[in-house]
């Protein structure tokens, strides 16, 4: 019965094939279409729910299920089915292309998913770049005459490079520990870390990962793939696939078991670059989409504190503020597209008024960004709280003391936004904005979410530190 | 030193060079000729390092698809070579700075790593074992290729219409 | 007895150190994809060298799936490169306001 471990990635290929199907045969009818993913992504998540105790290994154990891995395939099956939730106006995509939309989510969840279960490098970095190859086609997927080819092209390019840059850092780790398999390279890895082709194979290694992360010198393509992409694909990349990044990111730093000081050194200097880089460039954004490309950045620096601690804390501290972070990143992008229901770019002054537009999607995001800014009681504090702690109890008093500095600069920018929405006038009297009921739903239980897990992380936090055990 | 060494170091000799003049020619063409040499010398390394398989397939879908694939969409732009700018020190000077680093590191990979100074034995793959080995081990990489390929092809047909596809909604703006 | 691996690694180094030049100079868009191409080569070369080093077939398996991963790569960028060539008349990565904050 070592099938049945795989159904959740056999339901994600059962609806690659449906939406393969619509995009054929059929008539372009936008409406039909988004039902039916709305309905395959809600059966996605309760498959991947029905699927979380299994465990065991599958082909030729290239491919472990584990509590980890079911806890991600959750979470990124949630990512997914909330994302297609802000699909019914999907104005930034031709009609005819949203069959082709859908397949291409559809199959990066898939990929993702097949990522975080897989234990051995080649799995790993074909997942990787499947991943990879459809968010470079969703960029261009937008209607219009914008920024969306270029910002395409720079994303691919940058992808490209450092997926071969990562290829070549494969090649020398296997040039020196012999195999490719994550568990046996804990093993034998600790003994060969003192030679540089190791340290510097699993560096190129991580480069990878990290370009997938947004982290410092692989963060270029965030800011123009953010702003060309339609605001839907947007909040896919930002959301889900960041959670993927994070959890493989994890169980590759979990492989060296902290003895190696050349990769914390790098890792912890990557970290302060990104967060201090990503909230300093910030500050200037009037884009709201390229704002939260930085705020990303950042928080990509944050997320680096957690898993550079290398203690179990650290590593659930990490998945804890993944999960933290895809709520909260989510619930800014909901009022994007909202707000921009044409599918276009959205200045932060174009908020202005919005708290008499739509109170509930003013309240919304603000609540989404002061957790982003990690302000008490939201889930932003709680996850940037524990990550702290991880990194304290390893004494990184300093790695500490300037994400503190960096949270305080972050304020300014954050708050720039929640003023747009609730203390500057718009200049036209614009209508109120409608908001439909499953909308207003959505919003709701994402609020109630931020706020409660912000207050009562405990289960949220067993959970996540039962992942984390799965690892060491 | 063996007959096999010196016609490694004639093949290094060989791909260093061409890649060297593919990646400074003006002409684009020209650099894909290059390129196509490199990658013949490529394929014959692979040989050398008993992997006949590999050869054969490095010479069919790399020097000869991939390649050109390339010089299929050069002549189709019909991109001319005098139009192209002389890059400039602002972009070779970070380039340069990169690859030196990268060759630095790899100096340093080379002269303090104990392991690498195995000799490397001869052997021969021959394509029956490697392809038993290859289906039976990994097959759901294999799976996630076929996806990646599909993916690719859904892909590359949608943006060759897309052009078409701007110009009429951009016409239907207008109107 | 061919050559030690140190010898191969070094080349397959110098190899993908042009491979970067090439892509990190950004003459124009056609060039960058071929720098990404001689870096997969490259570690292409590695995974042989080490496959024979540990008489094992692995790396050899990954140099297939590097052949796969170019092709896709060729396809899919090209049909960018075009779509971008048509859109814009050039190739330039300079003239696409490639690099701003």
């Amino acid at each position: 019965m070592t099938w049945s471990l795989f159904i959740p990635e056999l339901y994600f290929m059962l609806m690659i094939g449906v939406f393969f199907c619509l995009a054929m045969v059929l008539r372009p009818n936008p409406k039909r279409d988004f039902f039916i993913a709305l309905l395959l992504s809600t059966l996605g998540v309760v498959v991947c729910l029905a699927s979380v105790k299994l465990e065991g290994t599958l082909f030729y154990n290239v491919y472990r299920v584990d509590l980890f891995s079911q806890v991600f395939k959750v979470i990124l099956a949630i990512g997914f089915f909330l994302v297609i939730c802000i699909c019914s106006e999907l104005t930034g995509i031709g009609e005819r292309y949203h069959p082709e939309f859908y397949l291409l989510l559809t199959t990066c969840t898939l990929a993702m998913m097949l990522l975080v279960s897989s234990v051995e490098l080649l799995t790993i970095y074909m997942a990787l770049e499947l991943s990879s190859y459809c968010l470079y086609l969703l960029v261009p997927l937008r209607r219009g005459y914008g920024v969306h080819v270029e910002s395409g092209i720079k994303y691919f390019l940058v992808g490209a490079f450092t997926s071969a840059v990562m290829l070549f850092g494969i090649a020398s780790l296997y040039g020196v520990v012999h195999t490719t398999y994550v568990g046996e390279i804990i093993r034998v890895l600790p003994g060969v870390i003192g030679r540089p082709a190791a340290v510097i194979g699993l560096l190129l290694t991580l480069c990878g990962f990290l370009f997938k992360l947004a982290v410092f010198p692989f963060h270029i393509w965030a800011p123009d793939a953010y702003q060309g992409a339609a605001n839907q694909v947007t909040a896919y990349i930002a959301t889900a696939s960041k959670v993927a990044a994070v959890a493989i990111l994890t169980r590759m730093v979990a492989l060296s078991s902290g003895s190696s000081t050349y990769l914390v050194h790098v890792l912890v200097t990557l970290s302060i670059a990104s967060m201090t880089l990503g909230n300093l460039v910030a500050i200037v954004q009037k884009d709201m989409k390229r704002l939260l490309a930085y705020s990303s950045i950042s928080h990509a620096g944050y997320v680096l504190i957690g898993i550079v601690s290398m203690t179990q804390s650290g590593y659930a501290g990490a998945i804890f503020y993944a999960v933290a972070y895809l709520m909260m990143k989510f619930t800014c992008f909901l009022v994007v597209v909202k707000v921009a229901y044409d599918g276009s770019d959205l200045k932060i002054a174009q908020l202005a008024g919005l708290h008499r537009r739509s109170p509930m999607l003013a309240m919304a995001l603000m609540l989404g960004v002061f957790g982003l800014a990690g302000i008490p009681p939201t889930i932003g504090f709680t996850g940037k709280f524990l990550v702290f702690v991880a990194a304290m109890k390893k004494g990184y008093f300093t790695l500490v003391l300037i994400a503190m500095i960096n949270v305080v600069i972050s304020l300014y920018y954050y708050l720039q936004v929640v003023r747009a929405a609730y203390l500057l006038e718009s200049d036209a009297s614009l209508p109120p904005m409608k908001v439909s009921i499953p909308t207003k739903l959505l919003v709701g239980t994402l609020v109630t979410a931020i706020l409660v897990l912000g207050v009562f992380p405990q289960y949220l936090l067993e959970l996540t530190r039962a992942a984390a055990s799965a690892l060491m | 030193m063996t007959i096999y060494a010196a016609i490694f170091y004639v093949l290094a000799g060989v791909i260093l060079v061409a890649t060297g003049m593919a990646i400074t020619r003006r002409n684009l063409v020209h650099s894909i000729v290059y390129l196509i040499i490199s990658f013949f010398g490529s394929a014959m390394l692979y040989y050398l390092f008993g992997a006949p398989l590999l050869a054969a397939l490095e010479i069919i879908i790399y020097a000869g698809a991939i390649m050109v694939l390339f010089l299929f969409i050069i002549m189709m732009l019909r991109v001319d070579p005098s139009s192209l700018r002389r890059p400039d020190l602002k972009q070779w000077l970070p380039a340069s700075a990169l690859g030196l680093i990268y060759v630095a590191i790899a100096i340093l990979v080379v002269t303090q790593d104990p392991g690498s100074r195995t000799m490397l034995e001869m052997a021969l793959t021959k394509p029956r074992v490697f392809g038993e080995f290859l289906f039976q081990k990994y097959w759901l990489p294999i799976e996630i290729v076929s996806f990646l390929l599909l993916i690719a092809l859904v892909g590359a047909l949608y943006l060759g219409k897309a052009f078409a596809r701007d110009a009429r909604e951009r016409e239907e703006a207008e109107k | 007895m061919i050559v030690p691996y140190s010898h191969v690694l070094f080349l397959a180094g110098v190899l993908f150190a042009m491979g970067v030049v090439c892509a990190v100079a950004r003459r124009n868009l056609i060039m960058m994809l071929i720098g990404v191409e001689i870096m997969l080569n490259s570690a292409g070369l590695v995974f042989v060298a080490a496959a024979l080093r540990w008489q094992q077939l692995e790396g050899q398996v990954f140099v297939l799936f590097i052949f796969a991963i170019a092709a896709a790569e060729v396809s899919v960028g090209l049909a960018l490169i075009i779509y971008a060539y048509r859109r814009t008349g050039s190739l330039d990565p300079e003239k696409y306001n490639i690099l701003k904050w």
